[in-house]
Parts: C-alpha cells; sequence; structure tokens
C-alpha cells in the first residue's frame, strides 16, 4: 500500500506542477455537458420510446454513458501508456531496479488517472444534478458501485493485456484505440443499443462496455434492484473471471520475454 | 567468506526472433559469452571495454534485468533468480539524467524510490538525509531536479542508489558527459564510499584512466568475452613487448645506424640537429636493450640518455582487445 500511495502522491506533486492544464480539462466536462443537455433539448420526447428501460430522458442517459465510460477508455489505454511513458522518460528502469513489482509498478502508475478520472465522475453527475435535468433520487448506489467495480476490473484487465502486448512489441496504441472507438460504436454510450441494426446489436452483446453502461443506468436512473441488475452483472462477471486470470498469465509471459530479449526498458 | 559477485560461464545470446519481427535481426547475437570473474567484498573492480563489448548486458544480467542464456552467478550470496533479494542488494547507477522526475525536486525524487524500497515515514526522511549529506547535495535536495546541474544529477543518482544500503554497486559509466573537476568530485566520493560504507563498486567504464586510477582490479571485456582481469600492473606485465625505450645518443654513422637496425628488431631512428633519437619496445626478459647498448659502445658513440616508458592503460587496452578470444583462456 505504502508503494500505491507513493505512486499518488508522486502524480500529484507531477501533475499540480501543471495547475492550467488541470483547471481546463475539468472546464472541458462544463462544455460537454452543456453540449449533451442542448442536444437532448433539441431532440426532445422522440427518444423516450428507446429510453423507457431506464425511465429516464436523453440527458440523463447519454450523461451516465460519457462519464463511466470514462473507466472503459481509461482502463484500455492507462497502463500502457503509464508502462510506455515510463519507459520513454527512462524512469522505468530505475523502478524496475527496486524490489517493487513490475505489476505494482504498472498498477501504481495508472492509479493518479483513475482518481481524476473518478473526479471526473463526480463533477459530470454533480453539474447534472445541480445545474441540469439529471435525477438521482431513485438510484440504487450500492447495485451502481458494485457494477462499476465489476467494469473498472474487466477493463483494466483488457488494459494489463495491452500493456504486455506493449512491453513485447512496444506498440498497441492504434489497437487499443480502435477498441476504444469500436466500444463507442457499438456499446450504447451515446445512444441506445436498441436503435441499431440487428447484427450490430449482436456485436453489441460481445463488449463488456454494453453491460457497463447498461447495468450503470439502470441502477443509478431506473433505481433497479438487485435482480433487475444480476443479467449484466453475471455478464460482467463473466467477463472479469475470463480477463483477469488471462491478463496476468499475458503480462507474466511478456515480462518473461522482454527480460529474455532484454528489452524491458527498450521503447 | 563468498565473493560479494561471483560469474561463471555467463552467457546472453539474443536468439533470432521469430515470425514478423526476425527481419529485424538476421542472425543471433552472442552479446555476452561465457564470462566468468569473481569481485570480492569491499572491493573496486572495474570492466573496461569499447561500446558493444557486452559490459551493460552482463551488469544487467546482475541486475536481474536480463534473464541469462546459460551460466550462473551469485550476487551478494544470491542466486540470479532471487531477483527480489539482489535487487535489494545492489544499486544500479547510470549516467542517464532521464531516470528521474524533472517536475520533481531531487528530495521528491528520493521520497518516491524510497517508497520503492519499502522505506516510509522517519526511517526515509532520515535515509534520504543522510544520502544527500553522502553525495553533497544537502540544501539542494529541495531544488527542482530540472535545475540541477549534470554533476548534480549523478550525485543525485548515486544517492537513489545508495537510499536501499546495497551491499553492492554498480556504476555504470559514471563519469560520462561531467566535466573534469565533477569528474574528480565524483571519484573521491567513490573512493569515500568505499572507505566509509564498505560498499563493493563493479564500475563499468571505456575511460581508461578513470578504471587505472580507481580500480584495484580491472576486467578486459571485448566482443561478449572477459579478454582478461587483473590489476592494471599485472594487465601491463602480460604485454610483450613490456616497455617503449627511448634513447637520447651522439650523431650515428650510416654504418652503426644499419648494425642497429639489423640487430634491434623494430628500432627507429630520427635524427636531430646534434643528437639521435632511437626507441623500440622491449620486454624485460629479452636483450634488445643490452644489443643497443652493446653495440653503441663498441662504436662509440655518446649515450646521453636511455628512457623506459611502461605501456600506457590504451596500449594494453589494445593489445588485449586485439588478441583473439581464445587466448583469453589465461584470464583470471
Amino acid at each position: 500500500m505504502g508503494q500505491l500511495k507513493a505512486f499518488l502522491v508522486r502524480d500529484f506533486f507531477i501533475e499540480s506542477s501543471y495547475r492550467l492544464s488541470f483547471v481546463m480539462s475539468l472546464s472541458t466536462i462544463l462544455f460537454s455537458t452543456t453540449t449533451f443537455f442542448f442536444i437532448s433539448e433539441l431532440i426532445g420526447k422522440s427518444a423516450d420510446p428507446f429510453l423507457s428501460e431506464y425511465d429516464t430522458d436523453y440527458f440523463s442517459f447519454v450523461i451516465i454513458g460519457v462519464a463511466f465510460s470514462g473507466y472503459y477508455t481509461l482502463g484500455l489505454s492507462a497502463f500502457a501508456r503509464a508502462l510506455r511513458q515510463a519507459q520513454t522518460t527512462g524512469t522505468l528502469e530505475a523502478m524496475v531496479l527496486t524490489p517493487a513489482s513490475l505489476p505494482t509498478i504498472v498498477v501504481g502508475s495508472a492509479l493518479w488517472s483513475y482518481l481524476l478520472t473518478t473526479i471526473r465522475v463526480f463533477i459530470y453527475l454533480l453539474l447534472g444534478t445541480l445545474i441540469f435535468s439529471l435525477r438521482l433520487e431513485n438510484a440504487n448506489f450500492l447495485g451502481a458501485t458494485f457494477s462499476l467495480l465489476l467494469s473498472i476490473v474487466t477493463f483494466a484487465s483488457i488494459g494489463i493485456i495491452s500493456a504486455g502486448i506493449i512491453l513485447v512489441i512496444k506498440r498497441g496504441e492504434p489497437l487499443t484505440m480502435l477498441f476504444a472507438t469500436f466500444a463507442s460504436l457499438v456499446g450504447g454510450i451515446y445512444y441506445p443499443v436498441a436503435i441499431m441494426p440487428p447484427w450490430l446489436q449482436f456485436i453489441a452483446k460481445l463488449v463488456p462496455v454494453t453491460y457497463a453502461v447498461r447495468s450503470m443506468r439502470l441502477a443509478l436512473l431506473a433505481g433497479a434492484t438487485w435482480s433487475e441488475l444480476a443479467q449484466d452483472l453475471m455478464v460482467l462477471g463473466i467477463f472479469t473471471l475470463i480477463l483477469f486470470p488471462l491478463s496476468l498469465v499475458v503480462f507474466r509471459k511478456a515480462l518473461i520475454q522482454a527480460r529474455l530479449e532484454g528489452s524491458l526498458t527498450h521503447y | 567468506m563468498n565473493a560479494a559477485i561471483s560469474v561463471k560461464s555467463l552467457t546472453k545470446r539474443f536468439d533470432r526472433p521469430s515470425g514478423w519481427k526476425s527481419w529485424r535481426l538476421k542472425q543471433g547475437v552472442t552479446a555476452v559469452n561465457e564470462a566468468s570473474l569473481e569481485v570480492e567484498h569491499g572491493e573496486l573492480f572495474g570492466l573496461l571495454g569499447p561500446n558493444g563489448a557486452g559490459k551493460t548486458t552482463l551488469v544487467k544480467m546482475l541486475c536481474t534485468l536480463i534473464l541469462p542464456s546459460s551460466g550462473e552467478a551469485t550476487i551478494a550470496g544470491y542466486d540470479l533468480k532471487r531477483s527480489v533479494e539482489i535487487r535489494r542488494s545492489v544499486g544500479l547507477i547510470v549516467s542517464d539524467e532521464r531516470s528521474f522526475y524533472w517536475r520533481l525536486s531531487g528530495r521528491r525524487n528520493l521520497d518516491f524510490f524510497a517508497s520503492m524500497y519499502g522505506l516510509s515515514g522517519d526511517e526515509a526522511d532520515e535515509r534520504i538525509n543522510q544520502v544527500l549529506e553522502d553525495v553533497g547535495l544537502v540544501g539542494r535536495g529541495n531544488e527542482l531536479y530540472s535545475s540541477y546541474s549534470t554533476g548534480m544529477k549523478q550525485r543525485l543518482a548515486i544517492a537513489r542508489g545508495l537510499l536501499h544500503r546495497p551491499s553492492i554497486l554498480f556504476l555504470d559509466e559514471p563519469s560520462r558527459s561531467l566535466d573534469p573537476e565533477a569528474t574528480s568530485r565524483l571519484h573521491s566520493l567513490i573512493r569515500q564510499l568505499i572507505n566509509t560504507k564498505a560498499v563493493t563498486v563493479f564500475l563499468i567504464t571505456h575511460d581508461l584512466s578513470e578504471a587505472e586510477k580507481l580500480c584495484g582490479r580491472v576486467a578486459i571485456m571485448h566482443m561478449g568475452s572477459i579478454r582478461a582481469i587483473g590489476s592494471p600492473a599485472d594487465l601491463r606485465k602480460g604485454l610483450k613487448p613490456l616497455h617503449q625505450y627511448h634513447l637520447t645518443v651522439g650523431p650515428l654513422e650510416i654504418q652503426v645506424e644499419e648494425a642497429l637496425t639489423f640487430a634491434v628488431e623494430g628500432l627507429k631512428s630520427e635524427r636531430q640537429d646534434t643528437v639521435t633519437l632511437l626507441s623500440f619496445a622491449a620486454s624485460e626478459s629479452d636483450s634488445r636493450l643490452t644489443t643497443a647498448v652493446d653495440i653503441l659502445r663498441q662504436h662509440d658513440v655518446v649515450i646521453h640518455k636511455i628512457e623506459g616508458q611502461p605501456p600506457t592503460m590504451e596500449e594494453v587496452f589494445a593489445h588485449y582487445i586485439a588478441e583473439p578470444t581464445e587466448d583469453a583462456s589465461w584470464a583470471n
């Protein structure tokens, strides 16, 4: 825990040395929230038939999708990016020389991004409820938290696999970007899955982000009970059970390969 | 008592990658070939070699960053497989300025790395103060790393290497990009560490004078192989011819010069205004110098001065890396 805390402290001081950038990145949340509010005004009630299961309007639907999909894009990219950044800045070798394990280094390096994303989610929800029309009175927060935890582990597992690939082939961003963009297309972040053609709806069922944003919306917007959330949570649980051990195996093999090739700190 | 570092037939072969990566490397490369050496506790040992000799690969294997292809080694008594214990026992100091966080102060950098070594709270603070004092950066610790001079950055790298009180310190070309004054201060610091901290220092360098100044023993590495190990003086003795002789003598007649050239292999002469300079290489055991002196006396040539110079470290180095690998069998 001390090592993980050290990463947070390190990144806090580095991040706080770029104050303007930090403030600007948070201010974009206000702009995007406002944008979605006006789009929602434009769409009006025409989207309601597609949103009936959530018992909400388009603004609330999209804000939850956008806010929580941040964990998906983060999970995909944060570990690999942290590893790559440490490789290119030259700090990886210094860290790897310590008794800290490489998984600790990779997870620790991504922690600050997770903290920032969580802050961003809170700001989205805060702006949405205080200024705009987001209503969370009936929310099942415990169910939402459970869904979030499963989603984070699932997304992080994909990210750790990506970091393993980076360790060996040194490049992986295009693949990560492809996954992230594809998830935005089919995962129901900006629009309900139901409006897509059947074949895309089928593909959406294979992508974990679909279940993550769906269960989050059901829990926060419709106040879904545990039994109503069970199906989505179970699918997320299966993704977790498959992807998490797989990510550890891939990363371990990649680490051995990199040490064999002597390319652990190459970029 | 076990040696601090014991290496037996350590080999690292970078195999030709399979699949689509194979175009990058047509054939496998043996970066380190059957390297064997021992370094005693508290010794300052130098590893000399030109660029690409395999020095860094060898040290990275000893620090568990690279897995060896074959052979064995123990570091501080631990087999190479025990990477965590080895990393607790060694410090690797590289001259790469990028291995720190430039937007953090020197102290905050050390604070972070102290946590990586499992140090926290008062213990970490105490160690950080101690190492900053050891390297002469007390009072500069709170300044941003980006504002440090190259010498200060190098000293901070040493401070980081000492944080966890390692028993073995690997220094990879520590004086690279330092000016002479900073290099001199660095050398004093290394000597001080040996004397006060009882650490074993393994110095990687291609600076021959640095190795000669600091190291009790050196190994010369070339093309992946250890070519020779010994004190700089021992390595000089291995050189044949051993000395370079310069004789300043009176004017020489043609027939005397021809007699000298015939009798003394490799003799060169240079006529100056009133004297002639003769130079040749000879070992202590052969009779070239005696022969030359005898010929000069027979012809009543005045000998003004005889100078004998031992080979420079550069000559020693050039000699060993020119030898074929098989000749290294006497090493150790």
